[in-house]
């Protein structure tokens, strides 16, 4: 491994892109490692005129791009990625938004480190199964 | 018809699918209460929650009947009522069960990123999603019974995109 996780202000820093995708928006935010400092934010809103467009590939595409670009700038080279976007049941990927940003953050020259689905999950007294995405069952 | 009442903890499922049940002289199903009673396999250690074991309720559900709970859309139902809320207006709802700090977001983050609503588009039933953070619960039952009545399907009508803004 090269000396990147440790050497934060080294010009190889790794950042994290969260991605959140709803059916309506997609919103990205880059932090540093710990999540304590937003280094960028971009949103559906700021990309495209007509709300409905908000959560299209296309904008999350752009957003991406946007990001990308302010990672890099702040010497980011590498990003681990945590996705919230909800999908069918049967659906064992991400939202459209997701992945349309996830390719375009990879495509703006970024390595893609660990992807995370930290898609949130309804529970009261029980839980549905296959856990969705990520976090264990 | 079997109706499913879907949708996060808290947005009025269990207040709204026992009176429609009522006015519809149907039985009512406590889905969630099925599955502590057994209709589970597994544990979320995590959420302290039994992970529903979804065959198993399919098996003897009544021919006609309200089911209540946030898995229901799951149970081939012929029409799916999704209840939406406020995610802030959620987690009051919430905060009034005295729920712990985490399972309140969780859930209400589920909620703000239309989680229920991307899967019950995910099946085959119509669905008729309905926003209950302002309307009495009168206004709710009436015109969800109207909407089961007419089979008239109706998703979009809520945008929480604000909540998630706020929050990241
Ligand atoms: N329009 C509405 N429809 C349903 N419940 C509502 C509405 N407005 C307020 N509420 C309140 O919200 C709470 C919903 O609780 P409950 O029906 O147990 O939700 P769930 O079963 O989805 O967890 C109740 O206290 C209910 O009185
Ligand atoms: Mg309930």
């Amino acid at each position: 491994m090269s000396s990147a996780d440790d050497t934060p202000e080294s010009a190889d820093r790794v950042g994290v892109a969260h991605i959140h995708a709803s059916l309506n928006n997609t919103i990205i935010t880059l932090t540093d490692l710990t999540g304590a400092e937003t280094l960028a934010k971009s949103s559906g809103g700021s990309v495209v005129k007509q709300s409905r467009n908000e959560s299209t590939p296309y904008a999350a595409m752009q957003m991406a791009e946007e990001v990308a670009e302010t990672a890099q700038e702040r010497g980011i080279s590498t990003v681990h990625v945590r996705i919230r976007a909800p999908g069918g049941n049967m659906n064992t990927n991400p939202g459209p938004g997701a992945q349309a940003a996830i390719r375009a953050l990879a495509r703006a020259g970024l390595e893609i480190g660990r992807i995370e689905d930290v898609t949130p999950i309804p529970h009261d007294g029980c839980k549905g199964p296959k856990g969705r995405r990520g976090r264990g069952n | 018809m079997r109706i499913a009442v879907t949708g996060t903890p808290g947005v009025g499922k269990t207040t709204v699918a026992r009176r429609l049940a009522d006015e519809r002289g149907v039985s009512y199903v406590d889905i969630t209460r099925r599955v502590r009673e057994g209709a589970s396999k597994g544990y979320d250690e995590e959420r302290q929650a039994p992970v529903a074991d979804v065959d198993a309720l399919r098996d003897d559900l009544p021919e006609d009947a309200v089911f209540d709970g946030h898995l229901s859309h799951r149970l081939e139902p012929g029409f799916t009522v999704v209840l939406r809320c406020e995610p802030d207006v959620l987690r009051s709802r919430l905060e009034e069960r005295g729920w712990g700090d985490e399972k309140i977001d969780e859930n209400a983050e589920a909620e703000a990123l239309d989680v229920t609503t991307a899967e019950a588009l995910d099946t085959e039933a119509p669905v008729f999603e309905f926003d209950t953070t302002e309307p009495t619960v009168e206004e709710t039952v009436e015109r969800v019974a109207r909407a089961v009545e007419e089979r008239d399907e109706r998703t979009g009508v809520v945008d929480w995109s604000a909540y998630v803004e706020g929050r990241v």
